[in-house]
C-alpha cells in the first residue's frame, strides 16, 4: 500500500521526463545514430574520418574555436563596464542604460551583422573609413556576434555584481585599502564565478550561431554554416550530424562549467551578508559612465542604422523617407504574414513552454517524488540549453521525419514548430521557475493538506499567485526568443508557414537587405511592445505582492 | 468533553476533544531510524509536550500523527478508533507549524476560511472567522495581510487557521520558535492559557526544555527516536530516569564515582560523598546527579565536599558559581547561590553540602548514554 501511494506520486515527473525524453532524447539519438550510420562496408567512425579529411571542413573547427574564444574575451571587459556601472556606481539616467544596454536579446542575432553591412558593407556609409578594407570575413563576425551576446553576458555579471557583501568593503576600508586594491582583491574575486559563467554562455551562443556567418562572414565558414550548407545545401543528413555532434559537446561541456560556477557565485552570499551601498566618487562615476555611454551609443547605432536603412528609399543612393521596404510582399520570404506566423509561433510556444516549465519545476521541487527521478527531471531540463539550435533542428528532422516515429503526425505542422521552440528555450524557464519555487515556505502543501483540502489545494490559489512575476518574465522571454530564434526553427519550418526570423535571413540571402532590415525592425516592435507589456503587468504584480507582504 | 471554543463559535455538530494513542509507532528514512518503536497516549483535554535535542525524531513523530508521513511500522488511535492509514484531513487533527505556512497573498480571513467545508456560506464563514479571531485575541484584523502582522499575531492566526477545522486535537510544531525572546515568554503564558479555555487536547513539540517545563501538563522527553521519560514537569524535573533527562531539563552536574558503601560514593579525585546507595552493588561506577540549586554553600565546620570557586557569573535572582573541586582528574561542580546569600568569589576556598534527598544514583552504563 504505501509502495502503492510512493509509485503514485512519482506519476507526474515521471510523464514530465517521457515528454523531454520523446522531444529532445530520442531526436539526439536520432542524431547520433545518423552520424555514426556509415555506408556499407565501412566502419562505424567513416563518417568522422572524412569530416575530418575535409580540408574546409577542418578549417570551420579551427574557425569555430578562435571566434568564440576571441568574442568572449572582447564582450567580459565590456559587459563588465557596463554591469559595473549599474551595480556599483552612481551615475544618473542608470534605468536607460539598462533597458540599451539589454536591447539585443530583443533582435533577431542578424540585425546586427545587417547594420554592419549597411556601415562598412560594399556600399557601406562608413566603407572609407576601412581604408580599403572589407566588414565581411572574421572581423564582420566577431563584431556582430560582441553584439548579440553582449546582453547575455551583461545579465550573469550584473546578477554576479548585485550579490556583494557589504562587510567586506566596510572591512577593506577599516584596513585602508584603496579602491584600486579594493576592486582587485574584492570586487573581481566576488564575481570570479560570474565571469566563468557568461564567458562560457557567450562561448555557446556563439558557436551555435549561424546568423552572422551567414550575413557578414563572406568566406569564413563555422561549423553551424558549415550543418546548414550541408543539410539545406547538399541534403547531406551525414555530415550534418557529424558536425552538429562536434557542436553538441563543447556546448554540453560549456553548461557543466556553467551549472558549476553559478552554483558557487551563489553560494559566495550567505544569509549574514549586508547590502553593499556605492559611495559618491566622481572619478569612477566619469571613468565608468563615460565607457558604458560609448557601448550604449554602439548599440543604439545598430537599431538606428537599421531602421533608417529600413525607411529610405534605396540604401545609399536615395535616403528620401519611404514606407516602401515595409511592403514586405512584393519579395520573397513570406511577406507580413511571415511576422504574423511568428507571433502565433511565439504565443503557443510561451503560453506551453510557462505552463510546462513551471508545472514541470513543481513536481519536482515540491511533492514528493523519488530522489533520483528528481535527478534525472533537473538533468533532462539543462539538457536543452547544451544543445545547440541548430543540432537540435537537424535532429528534429531526422527524428520526426521518420514514419516509424509514433509522433511522426506532427511533421510538417505547427505542433512540431511549437515542441522545437519550446524544447530549446526549456532550460532557462525551468531555471526560473525552479528558484521562484524554492524561494516559497516549504510547508505551504502540508497547509493545504492538513487543512483538508489536499496538497493540490494551493497550487494555483497561493503558488501559482505567488509567483505571477515570475510567470511574466518567463513568458515575455520565451516569447522574444521565439521571435528572434532562427537556429532551431531554420531546418522545420513547414513550407506553408514562413517565419520573420527565417524570413529576414532568406531575404538578405537573396539580396533584398533593405525589406530584411525591415522585417527585423518589425520583430524588433513587437518585442518591444510585449516586453513593455511584460514590465508593466510584472512590476503591477510585484507592487501587489509588496503592499501584501509589507509590515505595517 | 465538549470544547468550549465550538460552543463559542456556534458550530451545528459537537466536536468533542479526544485522546490519542500510539503504540509500536516506527518510522524509518533508509537506514536512520527517526521514531522507534514509540508507545504514547495523549490525555484528552490536556497538554502534552514533546521535548528533546534537534534530531531526536519529535518532528517525525508529529508529522507522523497528522499523517503528513506514512508509519514503517504502529498503530495510531484517535478516540479509540484507528487513524494510521487515514488522510490527514480525515483524522480531525489541527496544526500549527513552524513557519506558520500562512498563505502570504491570502488576508487573514482568507487564511483562516481555508480549511473551512466549501458548502459554508461566506456568512457563516465570517462569522465563524470573527468568532476564532475573538478566541485568539486578534478581533477585527481579517482585512491585514501576514505581512502587516507581528511575528506573534501571525502565530494566532495560524492558531485560529488550526482551530476552523474543529480538530478534536491540535498539534503545534515548535510554534515559538521564530519569534523574539522578549516576546516567547508572554506567548508561552498566552497559549496555555487559550488552551486551557478551549479544553482542546494539544501535543506540542520544543526543542526549549524551560517552554516544555512552562506549558505542558504532560512532558515526553525524547531522544535518538526513543522516550526516555513521560511525566509531569514536576515529576520530570525532580525525579528524572536517567542523568540525559537530569540535564536536557535544566541544569545538572553529572559527577562519576564508585560505591564505596552502602552510604557513601568514592568520587573522582578522591572526596568522600554521602548518598543513599543501598541498591547499588559494592564497588559499581555510579553517576551521582544534583541540581545547581540544590548545592549548599556551608561553613568550614560541617562536612562536606572542598573545592575552590573559578568562575561566578551574576544571575540576578541566583548567581551561578563554578568550583573545581579539590582532588586530581576532579569535576567543576555548578552552585547557584540565591540573591541575598554571601557570594564566595573567584580563588575562594569553598566546602559545600549536597543533601542526600536532592542526589540521584544512576548505573553507570556504555559510554554516550550517561
Amino acid at each position: 500500500m504505501i509502495g502503492g501511494e510512493r509509485g503514485l506520486a512519482n506519476l507526474p515527473l515521471i510523464a514530465f521526463c517521457l515528454l523531454l525524453a520523446a522531444f529532445l532524447i530520442a531526436p539526439l539519438a536520432s542524431l547520433g545514430v545518423q552520424a555514426f550510420t556509415a555506408p556499407a562496408g565501412q566502419d562505424a567512425l567513416a563518417n568522422f574520418a572524412k569530416y575530418f579529411q575535409t580540408p574546409g571542413l577542418m578549417r570551420s573547427l579551427v574557425n569555430t574555436a578562435w571566434l568564440a574564444v576571441v568574442v568572449a574575451v572582447l564582450v567580459l571587459p565590456m559587459a563588465f563596464v557596463v554591469a559595473f556601472t549599474l551595480e556599483r556606481t552612481l551615475v544618473p539616467l542608470k534605468g536607460s542604460l539598462a533597458v540599451i544596454a539589454s536591447a539585443p536579446l530583443l533582435i533577431p542575432s542578424l540585425l546586427p551583422a545587417l547594420a554592419l553591412v549597411y556601415l562598412f558593407g560594399r556600399q557601406g556609409l562608413l566603407r572609407p573609413f576601412l581604408g580599403g578594407g572589407d566588414i565581411y570575413g572574421a572581423q564582420g563576425v566577431v563584431i556582430a556576434d560582441v553584439i548579440a551576446t553582449f546582453p547575455h553576458a551583461l545579465v550573469i555579471l550584473r546578477t554576479a555584481l548585485s550579490a556583494a557583501d557589504g562587510r567586506l568593503y566596510e572591512q577593506a576600508e577599516i584596513l585602508g585599502a584603496s579602491p584600486w586594491r579594493t576592486f582587485w582583491r574584492v570586487t573581481l574575486p566576488g564575481a570570479r564565478h560570474g565571469l566563468v559563467s557568461a564567458a562560457v554562455v557567450v562561448f555557446a551562443l556563439v558557436i551555435a550561431d549561424v546568423g552572422a556567418p551567414k550575413v557578414v562572414g563572406g568566406d569564413f565558414d563555422v561549423i553551424a554554416l558549415d550543418i546548414y550548407k550541408q543539410v539545406l545545401g547538399q541534403q547531406n543528413f551525414q555530415m550534418g550530424s557529424v558536425a552538429a555532434l562536434l557542436l553538441l559537446l563543447p556546448s554540453a561541456l560549456a553548461m557543466v562549467v556553467e551549472r558549476v560556477a553559478a552554483h558557487r557565485q551563489a553560494a559566495l552570499i550567505s544569509s549574514r551578508s549586508t547590502a553593499y551601498r556605492p559611495r559618491p566618487s566622481a572619478r569612477r562615476d566619469a571613468v565608468f559612465g563615460g565607457l558604458s555611454a560609448i557601448i550604449a551609443f554602439c548599440i543604439l547605432a545598430v537599431f538606428a542604422v537599421c531602421q533608417f536603412a529600413a525607411l529610405v528609399k534605396l540604401w545609399p543612393y536615395d535616403l528620401t523617407p519611404s514606407l516602401a521596404q515595409y511592403d514586405l510582399d512584393r519579395v520573397d520570404g513570406g511577406g507580413w504574414s511571415a511576422l504574423t506566423d511568428s507571433v502565433w509561433l511565439a504565443l503557443a510556444a510561451a503560453s506551453l513552454g510557462t505552463a510546462l516549465a513551471f508545472i514541470g519545476a513543481y513536481i519536482a521541487e515540491r511533492t514528493p517524488a523519488r530522489g533520483w527521478l528528481r535527478q534525472a527531471y533537473a538533468a533532462l531540463a539543462l539538457l536543452p540549453a547544451a544543445t545547440p539550435g541548430l543540432a537540435l533542428g537537424l535532429a528534429y528532422v531526422l527524428c520526426f521525419n521518420d514514419p516509424a516515429n509514433p509522433l511522426h503526425g506532427l511533421y510538417g505542422g505547427f505542433g512540431i514548430l511549437v515542441a522545437i521552440t519550446v524544447v530549446h528555450l526549456f532550460t532557462v524557464a525551468h531555471l526560473t521557475s525552479t528558484s521562484a519555487l524554492r524561494a516559497l515556505d516549504s510547508e505551504f502543501e502540508s497547509a493545504g493538506e492538513v487543512l483538508g483540502r489536499g496538497r493540490w489545494s494551493v497550487f494555483l490559489p497561493v503558488i501559482t499567485a505567488m509567483s505571477t512575476p515570475t510567470l511574466i518574465e518567463i513568458f515575455v522571454y520565451l516569447f522574444v526568443s521565439a521571435m528572434t530564434t532562427v537556429s532551431a526553427v531554420v531546418f522545420v519550418y513547414p513550407p506553408a508557414f514562413k517565419l520573420a526570423s527565417v524570413a529576414v535571413l532568406n531575404m538578405d540571402d537573396a539580396g533584398d537587405i533593405a525589406p530584411a532590415a525591415a522585417m527585423g525592425m518589425l520583430i524588433v516592435y513587437v518585442n518591444v511592445v510585449v516586453r513593455g507589456l511584460g514590465v508593466l503587468l510584472r512590476t503591477a504584480a510585484v507592487r501587489r505582492e509588496r503592499l501584501a507582504y509589507a509590515r505595517a | 468533553m465538549v470544547s468550549p471554543l465550538f460552543r463559542e463559535v456556534g458550530t451545528q455538530g459537537v466536536i468533542e476533544a479526544a485522546a490519542f494513542t500510539v503504540r509500536g509507532l516506527t518510522k524509518r528514512f533508509g537506514e536512520a531510524v527517526a521514531v522507534d518503536n514509540v508507545d504514547l497516549t495523549a490525555p484528552v483535554g490536556q497538554f502534552t509536550c514533546l521535548v528533546g535535542p534537534s534530531g531526536c525524531g519529535k518532528t517525525t513523530l508529529l508529522r507522523l500523527l497528522m499523517g503528513l508521513e506514512q508509519p514503517s511500522a504502529g498503530v495510531i488511535e484517535l478516540g479509540g478508533v484507528d487513524v494510521t492509514r487515514a488522510a490527514p484531513a480525515k483524522r480531525g487533527m489541527g496544526m500549527v507549524f513552524q513557519s506558520y505556512a500562512l498563505f502570504p497573498n491570502m488576508r487573514v480571513s482568507a487564511n483562516v476560511a481555508f480549511g473551512m467545508p466549501r458548502a459554508l456560506a461566506s456568512q457563516e464563514k465570517a462569522k465563524r472567522t470573527a468568532a476564532l479571531l475573538e478566541t485568539v485575541g486578534l478581533p477585527g484584523l481579517e482585512r491585514r495581510y501576514p505581512g502587516q502582522l507581528s511575528g506573534g499575531q501571525q502565530q494566532r492566526v495560524a492558531i485560529a487557521r488550526a482551530l476552523a477545522v474543529e480538530p478534536r486535537i491540535l498539534l503545534l510544531d515548535e510554534p515559538l520558535a521564530a519569534l523574539d525572546p522578549q516576546i516567547r515568554e508572554q506567548l508561552r503564558l498566552e497559549l496555555k492559557a487559550l488552551q486551557r479555555r478551549l479544553g482542546v487536547t494539544t501535543v506540542m513539540v520544543t526543542h526549549d526544555q524551560a517552554e516544555a517545563l512552562a506549558v505542558a501538563d504532560l512532558i515526553v522527553v525524547m531522544r535518538a527516536g526513543r522516550i526516555e521519560q513521560i511525566g509531569s514537569p514536576q515529576s520530570v524535573y525532580d525525579a528524572p530516569a536517567n542523568p540525559f533527562v537530569a540535564s536536557f531539563l535544566g541544569a545538572a552536574n553529572l559527577l562519576g564515582g564508585e560505591v564505596a558503601s552502602p552510604g557513601e560514593v568514592s568520587l573522582h579525585g578522591g572526596q568522600t560523598l554521602p548518598v543513599d546507595a543501598k541498591a547499588f552493588t559494592l564497588g559499581q561506577t555510579v553517576v551521582v546527579t544534583v541540581r545547581p540549586e540544590a548545592v549548599r554553600v556551608i561553613g568550614p565546620e560541617q562536612p562536606g565536599l572542598t573545592g575552590k570557586v573559578t568562575g561566578q557569573v551574576f544571575g540576578g535572582a541566583a548567581s551561578r558559581v563554578e568550583v573545581q573541586l579539590d582532588g586530581p582528574g576532579a569535576k567543576t561542580l555548578m552552585v547557584d547561590v540565591a540573591a541575598g546569600n554571601p557570594c564566595p568569589g573567584p580563588g575562594e576556598a569553598v566546602r559545600l553540602g549536597l543533601p542526600i534527598p536532592s542526589l540521584r544514583l544512576f548505573p553507570k552504563l556504555a559510554e554516550g548514554t550517561a
